[in-house]
C-alpha cells in the first residue's frame, strides 16, 4: 500500500484513482484505518486526546470528588464562565501585561550588558562571579524584598520577572560575544569599522542567532515566575486567579486558569521559534 | 600628505620594508617534563621569526613559501599590522605599520567573510562610505563579475561553495583597490580545477589594477608561475632562505621552461624533498 502511494506521488495524473482505490481496501481492515487516521493527523492531537481522556477516566472512578477534580466537561462549563464575566480576558491580560514589561526590561539591559561583559575581557572577570552569584537565588526568593522596596501591584511581578530573565539573558549573550570567530574581529578591523559598525555590522548580528534562543528560553522562565508572583504580590493575572479560585474552592477555575497558563507559554514559544528562523537570523543555521 | 603619498608613474622600489624582525610566542600548553625531550617550560617565549629581512618592490606579486608552522602566517599578519608585538622595522611606503588599514587588505586562511551579509553586502564592505548608492551598487557588480559572480548579490556565504566564497573574499579585497593585498593560502581546500581558475583569476585582477600582492602559499608551483618574486623560509626559528626575483616571462610553464624547470627543482631540495622520484 505504501507502494501505491509512492507511485501516486509519481504519477500525478494516478493519484486520485490510486488513492481513493488504496482508501476502499484499507475500509475493510479497521486496524490499517486506525493506523491511517493515526497517520494523518497531527500526533499532538492523539496525545491531547489522550490526556482528555485519562482525566475524564480518573474523574469517573471517583478517587477524589468532583469539587476536588473536576471533569473536562465541568472545566469548560468553567471556562465559559471565565470568558462571559471578562474575568479570563482581564487576568489573562494582566499576566501577559507583567511578562512583557518584565522582559522587555531585562532584554533592554541585559542584552547590552551581555555585551559589554563578553567584549571587555575586564568587566567580565570582575562581574561574572557576582553574576554567578545571584543566578542560583531564585526569583522567589526576592518575594519579600520585592513588595517592600515596590509594594503592591504590579511592579514587584514585574521586578521579579525581570530578575528571572535578566540574569540568563547577561550570561548568554556575553558567551555569545566572546565566542564570536577573530577573524570577523580582523576583518573588522582591516575595513576600518567605526564602534557604531562594529556592533551593528558585527555584534549584533554575530550574536542573534544564540540570543534568539536565549530570549526564546528566558521568555519561558518568565512565563513560570509570572504565575508564582502573582499568587503573593498582586491582586490581578492567572496566579492570583489559581490562589483566589482556591480560596473559593473553584477547582474548575484553577483547573482552567493552568490551561490557559500552558496553552499561552506554548504561543509565546511558537511566536519567538517563529522569530529565531526569521531571514536575519538563518546564516547561523550553518552552525558556524 | 607624505612623499609617499604623491603618485610617482614608476613602481617604488622597497615598497614593503621588513627589516631584522623577530617574533616569540609565549608558551601557553603545559608541557610534561620529559628529560629526553626536552621541551619549552609553561611561559617562555619561544621565537618564530628570527632576524627576517625582505624588501618587495610595488605592484609585485610575491609567493612565500616554507614548511608549515614556521610563521609564514605570523609574518603575513605582523605586516598587515593585525600583530604589533614583535621586534625589528616593518614599513609600507615608507610608513611604519601602525595597524590594520583598509588600503592592506587581508584574505584570511579560513574565511573571513562576514558569514550573516549578502554577497553585495560584503563586497560592498569597503565602499560602505559611498553616498551614491546607485554607483556602489554597481561597483559592486563590476567586482563580482571579475571573479565570476555576477547576479550573485543576494546569496548568503553559507550557500556558495568553499571557491565561490574564496573569490566573493577576493571580490570585496579588491573593490577597495588596496595598496596591498595579503592573501594566507588562499587556494587550499579548493580542488583542482578551481584552484586552477583562482590562480588565473588573482593574475588576472593582478593584471589589471597592478597592486602589490603579498601571498603565502603551500604549492611550490603557485609560487612559481604567479610570483614576481619569491621568499623561501626555513625551519623555526625562521630565517629567509632564499629571495628571488623571479624575470621568467608570462605566461608561464614550467615544463616547457628549463629555467623554470631548474628553479623548480632547487626549490623542492630546499624544502627538503625531490621533485624528480
Ligand atoms: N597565538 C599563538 N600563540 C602561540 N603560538 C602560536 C600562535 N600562533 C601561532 N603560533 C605558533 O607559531 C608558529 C607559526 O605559526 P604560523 O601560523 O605563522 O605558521 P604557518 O607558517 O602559517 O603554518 P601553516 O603553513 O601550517 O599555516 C607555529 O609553530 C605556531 O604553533
Ligand atoms: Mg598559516
Amino acid at each position: 500500500m505504501d507502494e501505491g502511494r509512492k507511485k501516486a506521488v509519481a504519477v500525478p495524473g494516478l493519484s486520485g484513482f490510486t488513492e481513493s482505490l488504496a482508501g476502499r481496501v484499507r475500509a475493510l481492515d479497521p486496524l490499517e484505518k486506525l493506523m491511517d487516521f493515526l497517520r494523518r493527523t497531527p500526533l499532538s492531537v492523539v496525545s491531547f486526546g489522550a490526556i482528555l481522556l485519562l482525566w475524564a477516566a480518573v474523574v469517573r472512578l471517583g478517587v477524589w470528588s468532583e469539587n476536588v477534580l473536576p471533569g473536562p466537561l465541568a472545566a469548560a462549563r468553567g471556562m465559559e464562565e471565565l470568558f462571559r464575566s471578562g474575568l479570563l480576558l482581564k487576568h489573562t491580560a494582566a499576566s501577559l501585561f507583567r511578562v512583557t514589561a518584565g522582559f522587555y526590561l531585562a532584554v533592554l539591559l541585559g542584552v547590552p550588558a551581555g555585551i559589554v561583559l563578553g567584549y571587555f575581557a575586564l568587566a567580565r572577570r570582575a562581574v561574572n562571579p557576582v553574576i554567578q552569584f545571584f543566578r542560583p537565588i531564585s526569583p522567589l526568593a526576592w518575594i519579600p524584598l520585592a513588595m517592600l522596596w515596590f509594594g503592591i501591584g504590579d511592579k514587584p511581578a514585574i521586578f521579579l520577572i525581570f530578575l528571572a530573565s535578566f540574569f540568563p539573558l547577561v550570561v548568554s549573550t556575553a558567551a555569545a560575544v566572546e565566542n564570536i570567530g577573530k577573524t570577523y574581529f580582523q576583518v573588522a578591523a582591516n575595513f576600518a569599522f567605526s564602534r557604531y559598525e562594529m556592533l551593528s555590522l558585527l555584534i549584533f548580528p554575530a550574536i542573534l542567532p544564540s540570543v534568539m534562543v536565549s530570549l526564546r528560553i528566558s521568555l519561558g522562565i518568565a512565563w513560570l515566575v509570572v504565575v508564582a508572583a502573582e499568587m503573593i504580590a498582586v491582586k490581578s493575572g492567572l496566579g492570583f486567579l489559581i490562589i483566589d479560585s482556591r480560596n473559593a474552592l473553584r477547582m474548575d477555575f484553577v483547573l482552567d486558569a493552568m490551561i490557559l497558563i500552558g496553552a499561552i507559554g506554548v504561543i509565546l514559544d511558537a511566536v519567538m521559534l517563529r522569530l529565531a528562523r526569521s531571514r536575519e537570523v538563518l546564516w547561523g543555521a550553518r552552525g558556524r | 600628505m607624505s612623499f609617499a603619498d604623491t603618485k610617482s608613474p614608476a613602481p617604488r622600489e622597497g615598497f614593503i620594508r621588513v627589516r631584522n624582525l623577530r617574533k616569540a610566542y609565549q608558551e601557553r600548553r603545559k608541557a610534561r617534563r620529559d628529560p629526553e625531550y626536552p621541551s619549552p617550560r609553561y611561559g617562555e617565549d619561544i621565537l618564530i621569526l628570527d632576524g627576517v629581512d625582505i624588501d618587495i618592490d610595488e605592484g609585485e606579486i610575491v609567493c612565500i613559501l616554507g614548511p608549515s608552522g614556521c610563521g609564514k602566517s605570523t609574518l603575513l599578519r605582523i605586516i598587515a599590522g593585525f600583530d604589533t608585538s614583535y621586534t625589528g622595522e616593518v614599513s609600507i611606503a615608507g610608513r611604519k605599520v601602525a595597524g590594520p588599514s583598509p588600503h592592506h587588505i587581508f584574505v584570511f586562511q579560513q574565511s573571513g567573510l562576514l558569514d550573516w551579509m549578502t554577497v553585495g553586502g560584503n563586497v560592498g564592505l569597503g565602499l560602505r562610505r559611498m553616498k551614491d548608492k546607485a554607483a556602489k551598487r554597481e561597483k559592486v557588480a563590476e567586482y563580482l563579475e571579475l571573479v565570476d559572480l555576477a547576479g550573485f548579490e543576494d546569496h548568503y556565504p553559507f550557500q556558495l561553495s568553499g571557491g565561490m566564497q574564496r573569490r566573493v573574499e577576493l571580490a570585496r579585497a579588491m573593490a577597495v583597490s588596496p595598496e596591498v593585498l595579503f592573501m594566507d593560502e588562499p587556494f587550499t581546500g579548493l580542488d583542482f580545477l578551481t584552484h586552477m581558475r583562482m590562480r588565473e583569476e588573482v593574475l588576472n585582477l593582478h593584471e589589471y589594477l597592478r597592486k602589490t600582492i603579498v601571498m603565502v602559499t603551500h604549492d611550490i608551483e603557485d609560487a612559481l608561475i604567479m610570483g614576481d618574486r619569491i621568499v623561501i623560509f626555513g625551519n623555526r626559528p625562521t630565517r629567509v632562505k632564499l629571495a628571488r626575483k623571479l624575470e621568467f616571462p608570462r605566461p608561464r610553464d614550467v615544463s616547457s621552461d628549463p629555467d623554470l624547470a631548474e628553479l623548480r627543482r632547487q626549490v623542492y631540495l630546499m624544502m627538503g624533498v625531490h621533485y624528480a622520484l
